[in-house]
């Protein structure tokens, strides 16, 4: 009885509610000084360049998407930001502008790294950039494939990763991801599945 | 008493059925199908540690030169046609080993792109469950599916 009612108690006392040391929050973002290529973009690229902002030691450039070849020529060529490292997409459904495409790029020369980030629509196109970095290449593809944006001028913007035949793009937030195309699986598979029941016809 | 006592140690007697069926199952040739981790472990399984080769079971380049095709690792629906393909190359009698949970049902992987089950595409004769399974797990599986050969028969039911 007395070994049960030790036990009682520590399960009491495991129930006691244990809350996690509160954070402090805390605004990472730090406004951008004495960085010679930002002072140097915003001055030629004005109408291009929103904003630029400082987290965790590394710089985070907004840009329009507006002339962007001209701009990211001038990263590569003047700048020394010679390799794309690698080139991605977000997707926000409830922002008016649904899609951020973040390029991640890296100098060798100045071994400093830099992102940018560019805010667009649904639907919008984007000039690509696989002329200035080759690297941008599969990427771009990776992009289209999965939110199906499209890059304007791409060598051979085809899907990389989803058959060629495929419908949807999955990495939208709005597509339900457990969304099995019966359409293809009947066209390629013979077998159609019941959504409800789980069975295969 | 029949033919047995009449000729000294020279001749055995056995049945059709058992002569094919001996010679069926101790020599398991696998297609490989290795698609994700299970593949690792059916190399372990087929190297010295647990050595398949010991049962006959050597693995093979070709569906046309195999008898039991081994799916091992997750499959997804674009791989899936290709199975079905390398399945349908291989001539009978063929024998279908489903390994790990994501060729038995999908596993955990219950998404738009992953087949639940490959016996929605092809029959299986041994599922061997894990994640993945260890080399013994396959092995038992081998082992089992030679029970089930050790049972068939050529004899046709009119």
């Amino acid at each position: 009885m007395a070994e049960e009612k030790n036990k009682n108690d520590s399960l009491e006392k495991g129930k006691a509610p244990r809350k996690p040391p509160k954070k402090e929050e805390v605004n990472l973002y730090e406004e951008i000084k004495d960085f010679d290529t930002f002072t140097k973009v915003k001055e030629k690229f004005a109408d291009i360049v929103l904003d630029g902002k400082r987290i965790r030691e590394q710089h985070i450039f907004y840009i329009k998407n507006e002339n962007i070849l001209d701009f990211f020529k001038y990263l590569r060529d003047e700048e020394k930001y010679d390799m794309l490292a690698d080139l991605t997409a977000i997707d926000y459904p409830d922002r008016e502008k649904r899609f951020a495409i973040l390029y991640n790029i890296y100098s060798f020369k100045k071994l400093e790294r830099l992102l940018v980030r560019m805010d667009i629509a649904d639907g919008e196109e984007v000039e690509t950039v696989s002329e200035i970095w080759p690297s941008a290449n599969w990427p771009e593809r990776e992009v289209y494939d999965m939110f199906g944006i499209k890059f304007k001028n791409h060598p051979d913007l085809r899907r990389i990763l989803l058959p060629e035949d495929w419908k949807t793009h999955p990495l939208r937030k709005d597509f339900d991801v457990k969304n099995r195309d019966q359409d293809w699986m009947e066209r390629h598979l013979g077998i159609r599945e019941d959504v409800n029941s789980g069975e295969v016809k | 008493m029949g033919i047995e006592g009449k000729f000294k140690k020279n001749i055995i007697t056995t049945t059709v059925d058992y002569l094919f069926n001996w010679a069926r199952k101790s020599s398991l040739w696998p297609a490989t199908f290795g698609l994700a981790c299970c593949a690792i472990e059916m190399m372990a399984a087929g190297a010295s540690r647990w050595d398949l080769d010991r049962y006959g079971v050597i693995f093979r380049p070709s569906p046309r030169q195999s008898d039991v095709m081994i799916v091992a690792g997750t499959v997804t629906l674009k791989m899936a046609p290709v199975i079905k393909r390398v399945w349908d190359q291989m001539p009978d009698p063929k024998w279908c080993i489903s390994m790990g949970s994501c060729a038995n049902s999908g596993g955990p992987f219950n998404s738009y792109s992953v087949l639940q089950g490959i016996d929605m595409i092809i029959p299986v004769d041994v599922y061997v469950p894990g994640c993945p399974p260890r080399p013994e797990a396959l092995l038992y599986g081998v082992l089992r599916l030679q029970d089930k050969i050790s049972k068939m028969t050529i004899a046709k039911v009119e």
